[in-house]
This record gives structure tokens, C-alpha cells and sequence, in this order.
């Protein structure tokens, strides 16, 4: 039995003007010790299948549909309450978008790492604060950092501190959504050395969103490319990176800058990401599609095992 | 260490602003004292001139009449110090103010009888701040209150009828309010008194004596606290919402930390230091508007004694009253950074910054 097991996720942002369906369809799954990279344009619903996944949709947001099972446990429509008491954080933990606003300013890193064991286990603060300077350890920081405050810290010391605020309770899955993107190169590289050393060190299962596809490259097993609110194409990254097959895909690798061949110009894909409130018909990707033929705008695509646990969505490749 | 530090800087910086600001006003009621004090001597010297004796002398001597008066002006120019250039005498007034020596008043008397301008003043100064401390903390509660509950539940009918109900009430000046609370409460009600801090005669022993207060603080508290806590709550639910949407409340519910700690613990600390801010200019600003209020309620504090003293020309409590009331406004300045220092500890790092 996988570790993560998503099956026909749907969550949508109700607004008033209808139904914003950032994520449609979604199933997946994670074994232990596995991380899936998870890319895509922005507002293509990467960030949004995240926080659905922790069951922490910012309103209107809402899980209309589908399964989600960690470790065995059914967590939609699970109670809030045991919710937050039995899921999050031990079963399941997020390292933020941007470390500088995940941390509460006015309050010591000690004080904010300690909060989940103390409320979950309820350990001592004397027990809490030990723990907390392992895991500062852990992550490459002093110790001693715990008693300071997070603007008393540069940006990668906070990226560190918020990765050891996620592993506090050694949770069986770890999401991080965009964990390098505000960092400056040199500090993301030290950063995803970090996540690949723990990754080993504590058989971690990192979910790892990003729209940076050089960055997932560096630690993603599995890769799953979303658009408009779907996978399109999901399977071992070597396999995706040097022969994607979806024509999204093939255009998002295209449109990764190089330093060794020279590119007359970079590839971009024509037209923009499609509303989604009324995504299109079909394919989603069929207006912007090159390759697009009969059956894209009327009927969508199955998902289409190409090569062993290369699956993707496209009717380039239906057998017919 | 560093809060150390971060006070004495406070401090000093407030005692600087203090020194400057005592020393222009010194200098703006120069002219106007001066005036007063020269036909104060003026009057001294033709009272003494009605001595009998005197004016028999003069009656046959116009000269010296003349040359008496002339001595007698000199004299009392030079007790007065009026001889000295005019930036002395604007310094001595400035240092007098500072030590709070601020000489005799006119025609005012305080409570007791006595003339002592700082007497008079110190007698006042609790007065007003009893009224509007009072109002400001109920106000600031029932607006945090209300404010909180308005961001938990953004959108809601209790959220949009507050701003409603805040705009509507902000808008009304708080002395108008003042006379239709009175017109209705004490005049067709008879509920209340329309004025005055005690009875008349005020009633034996303590116990009576506080009750009597509360009694009269009702209608102008009630007052303050109907026009000012719809516009407070409205601007603490703008401050709590703007920190329920910080990506760490969203973290502390993803790390499993109950509601009422998210609130309680995150949002209301970080919000902290805006809400402080508020209170004390709220309160600040209210002891600003208090003369017309203190009017209308005919409330014995500092802004009815300012409103007396100008019409009286009563300069040296015009003078006492405006130094005390920067003092006033210096030390809440000097206790909200205290206090912000505490509550945001990114404040401090910024002093030493400055220093």
C-alpha cells in the first residue's frame, strides 16, 4: 500500500461567479522515502493541490471530491478537530512558500518550532526546547538560535529553521511548496542540499512543488506535470526530462533557458492558461496545443501508460 | 542590554523634545505676558499712588510725581526681570516652566483657595484623566471585542453592520452627542446629572464620595465610549484580518495549534503593537478634543480650565496648562515605545539603529 494515496482529488475555489476548479482529477500516489516533484505554471492549481492535501484551503477553497489516504487514514471529511490532532503535522507537515512569512514575527523561533510538540505530545517546554535544538542541529543551524527572533535571521537561516519546524514530529509525508523560491542561487543550492542529505538521512516522502523544473530536477524521484488543474503527465523524472511525451511538457522543458547549446530563441508556449471556471472542453491544453487533432476538444484523454509508470494524458498516444 | 538601552534613548529623546517645545511656547506667550505683567505694575504703582501722603506731595509737585513714578516703574521692571532682552526673559520663563514654578495666577483659584497655578493645574489634571481613561479602556475593549469577532467571521452580518454602525457614529462630533445624551437623560428623564463632577454639596465619606463620581462620569463616559468604540472596532478588525491573512496563522494551523491559541497567541501578539498605537492616540486624541466635551458636561478638568483661563486672560495658567499638557502627551509618547519595545521585538533593533 502506497504511503500517500490520492484518488480523484477535486478541490475548487467556490466563488460567486462559479466554481474555480484549481484542482480536478488529481490521483496519485507516494511510496515511502519517494519524493514527487510537482510542476506547472503558476495558477495551474500546484499550490492549491498542496494546501488541499494538508486540508488547509484558504477560503473559499474547499475538497468537493475524492480521497486522500495517508499511511491508511481517510482525510477528507475527516473533523477539524481530529484533524488537528491526529493528521496534521504528525502524519502530514509543510515546509511554506517564502520561510519569511511563515514564521510569526513577534515570537522566538524557539517558541513557534516548539507549539506542535507541545500541543500534539504534550511534552514538557524544558522536553520541547531540547527537542527543537536537535532539530536546529539537524538542519545545519546553532542551537542557540532558538531564542531569537525571525527577523534576527537571514533568509536561508529562516528557509533552515522552517524545514526543522516541519520534521519536529517526524511526519510520514512532507509537502514543500516553493521552498527555494525566494532564495538567491547560492543559498537554494544549500538548501536543496539540505532537503537531499535529510531526504536520506530520514527516509523523508517529499511532496516538492515548484515552477522551476532545474530546481525539482535536482531531488525529485517521480515528477508530475499539472495543467490547469490536472496532471498531464506523471513517471520517473529521468524518463520525463529526456523524453517528455505530453506536448505540454515537451514545450515547459523547452522553455528552460541553457548554457551549453545555443538557442536562437526560447521556446514559449502561444496563448495563456485557460479560466478555470470554465476550463476548455476535451484536452485543457487543446487550444494551445500544436499537435491538437480530432478528438482533443470533445473528448478528454485517458490517462496512457507510455513506458512502466510513465503515465500520460493525451490522445497522441491512445492505441487506436 | 538592548531594552535598557532602547529606554534610556526614549527618555532622553522625549526629555529633548520636552525642553524645545517648553521653550516655544515660552517664547510665543512671550508678547502676551510681557503685556499682562507690565499692566500688572502699572496697577500696583497707581494703587500705591492713592496713598494720601502722597498725593499731597504730588499735588504740589508735578515732577516729582513724574520722577516717582518713573523710580517706581524701574524697580518693579527690574524685580519682574521685564529690564533683560527678550531671549532671557524667554529662557527664564522656559526654565521656571520646567522646574514647575509657574508663579501666581491671575483671578483663578483652585479648590482650596490657593493661587499657585500648579496647584491649580494638579488639581484638574486627574480629573481629566479619570474621565478619559475610563472611557478609553472601556472603549478599547468593547472595540477589541468586537473588532476580533469581526475578523474571525469576515463578511458576516455582525462584520457588515459594524461598519455601518462605525460610520455612522464616527461621524458624530462627540459634544453634540454630549447635548442630546444630556437634553434626554437629565432633562426628560431626569435620570442623570447634566453636569459637574460632584453634588452639590458633594455627600460625607468616601464611599459616597466615589459613588457620587460614578454617578456624574456616567453620561459623559457613555458618551465618548457611543462615538468612539464603533470606529475602533472597525479599525482593530482591519488590523486582526490583516494578520489572519500572514502565511503564519495559516502555518500554526497546519501545525496542529488550536484555534483559540491562533488567535490568542499569534494574531492578537502581532497585532499587538498597531492595537497599543491606537489606544494611546486614541487616548491622546480625546484629551486633545476634551475642552469642548469638559464644557458641555461642565466636567472641572484641564480643557474647561484652559477655556476658563482664556477668557479670564488668566496667562500664567494658559501657560502652566499648555507645559503640563506636553508633558502629558511626552509621557504617553514615552510609555507606548516602553510598551511597544515589549510587545515587538524588532522595535528595539531600529533604536539602536538611530543611536
Amino acid at each position: 500500500m502506497p504511503l500517500l494515496e490520492v484518488r480523484n482529488l477535486k478541490a475548487y475555489y467556490l466563488t460567486s461567479r462559479g466554481p474555480v476548479k484549481a484542482v480536478d482529477n488529481v490521483s496519485f500516489d507516494l511510496e515511502r522515502g519517494e519524493s514527487l516533484g510537482l510542476a506547472g505554471e503558476s495558477g495551474c492549481g500546484k499550490s492549491t493541490l498542496g494546501f488541499a492535501l494538508i486540508n488547509l484551503l484558504p477560503p473559499p477553497g474547499k475538497i468537493v471530491d475524492g480521497s486522500i489516504k495517508i499511511d491508511g487514514i481517510e482525510v477528507v471529511g475527516k473533523p477539524d478537530e481530529e484533524l488537528r490532532r491526529e493528521v496534521r503535522w504528525k502524519k502530514i507537515s509543510m515546509i511554506f512558500q517564502g520561510a519569511m512569512n511563515a514564521l510569526n514575527p513577534v515570537l522566538t523561533i524557539g517558541d513557534q518550532l516548539s507549539e506542535p510538540l507541545i500541543y500534539h505530545q504534550g511534552v514538557s517546554k524544558e522536553e520541547a526546547t531540547e527537542r527543537v535544538k536537535e532539530h536546529l542541529e539537524l538542519v545545519g543551524l546553532d542551537p542557540d538560535i532558538y531564542k531569537r527572533y525571525p527577523h534576527e535571521l537571514s533568509g536561508g537561516m529562516k528557509q533552515r529553521a522552517v524545514i526543522a519546524m516541519a520534521l519536529l514530529e517526524h511526519p510520514d509525508v512532507i509537502i514543500a511548496d516553493e521552498p527555494t523560491t525566494a532564495l538567491d542561487v547560492i543559498v537554494q543550492a544549500q538548501i536543496l542540499n539540505l532537503l537531499k542529505s535529510l531526504k536520506k538521512k530520514l527516509n523523508l516522502s517529499i511532496i516538492f512543488i515548484s515552477h522551476d523544473l532545474a530546481v525539482i530536477s535536482e531531488i525529485a524521484d517521480r515528477l508530475a506535470i499539472m495543467y490547469a488543474g490536472e496532471i498531464v503527465e506523471i513517471g520517473p523524472s529521468e524518463n520525463l526530462y529526456l523524453n517528455p511525451r505530453h506536448p505540454y511538457t515537451q514545450k515547459l522543458l523547452g522553455a528552460i533557458p541553457r548554457l551549453k547549446k545555443k538557442v536562437e530563441r526560447l521556446e514559449f508556449i502561444p496563448g495563456a492558461p485557460p479560466n478555470l471556471i470554465h476550463p476548455p472542453s476535451g484536452c485543457r491544453f487543446h487550444p494551445r496545443c500544436p499537435y491538437r487533432f480530432e478528438p482533443c476538444d470533445k473528448e478528454e484523454p485517458p490517462f496512457i501508460e507510455v513506458e512502466p509508470g510513465h503515465y500520460v494524458r493525451c490522445h497522441l498516444f491512445a492505441k487506436r | 542590554m538592548g531594552y535598557g538601552r532602547y529606554i534610556v534613548v526614549r527618555v532622553l529623546n522625549a526629555l529633548l523634545v520636552l525642553v524645545i517645545a517648553v521653550f516655544l511656547v515660552s517664547l510665543i506667550f512671550s508678547s502676551v505676558a510681557d503685556r499682562e505683567l507690565r499692566a500688572q505694575i502699572e496697577e500696583q504703582i497707581a494703587a500705591q499712588m492713592k496713598n494720601p501722603e502722597l498725593l499731597k506731595i504730588f499735588s504740589v509737585n508735578k515732577t516729582a510725581r513724574d520722577i516717582w513714578y518713573q523710580t517706581q516703574k524701574e524697580i518693579l521692571y527690574k524685580r519682574y526681570g521685564l529690564d533683560k532682552p527678550l531671549l532671557q526673559r524667554v529662557m527664564s520663563r522656559a526654565i521656571d516652566q520646567l522646574k514647575l514654578d509657574m508663579g501666581k495666577s491671575h483671578t483663578l483659584r483652585s479648590a482650596t483657595g490657593s493661587s499657585d497655578v500648579s496647584r491649580i493645574i494638579l488639581e484638574a489634571l486627574p480629573r481629566t484623566i479619570l474621565l478619559f481613561t475610563t472611557a478609553t479602556i472601556i472603549v478599547t475593549i468593547i472595540g477589541l471585542i468586537l473588532g476580533l469577532k469581526a475578523a474571525q467571521r469576515a463578511g458576516s452580518m455582525l462584520d457588515k453592520s459594524l461598519s455601518i454602525f462605525a460610520l455612522i457614529t464616527y461621524s458624530f462630533p462627540m459634544w453634540w452627542v454630549g447635548m442630546l445624551a444630556i437634553i434626554v437623560f437629565s432633562y426628560y428623564l431626569d435620570l442623570l446629572p447634566s453636569g459637574g463632577m460632584t453634588s452639590i454639596p458633594p455627600p460625607e465619606g468616601t464611599l459616597e464620595r466615589v459613588a457620587d463620581i460614578i454617578y456624574h462620569m456616567i453620561l459623559p463616559v457613555s458618551t465618548a465610549v457611543l462615538v468612539s468604540f464603533g470606529g475602533w472596532a472597525y479599525t482593530a478588525r482591519s488590523v486582526v484580518l490583516s494578520q489572519f491573512q500572514e502565511d503564519y496563522v495559516m502555518a500554526a494551523r497546519a501545525k496542529g495549534v488550536p484555534e483559540r491559541k491562533v488567535l490568542y497567541k499569534h494574531v492578537l501578539r502581532a497585532a499587538a503593537p498597531p492595537i497599543v498605537t491606537m489606544m494611546v492616540f486614541g487616548l491622546l486624541g480625546s484629551l486633545g478634543g476634551a475642552m469642548i466635551s469638559e464644557i458641555v458636561f461642565n466636567w472641572p478638568g484641564m480643557g474647561r480650565l484652559y477655556w476658563i483661563a482664556l477668557q479670564e486672560h488668566d496667562v500664567p495658567v494658559l501657560l502652566g496648562n499648555t507645559t503640563f499638557s506636553i508633558i502629558l502627551y511626552l509621557a504617553s509618547l514615552v510609555i507606548m515605545d516602553l510598551i511597544y519595545g515589549l510587545l515587538d521585538p524588532r522595535v528595539k533593533v531600529g533604536a539602536q539603529v538611530a543611536v
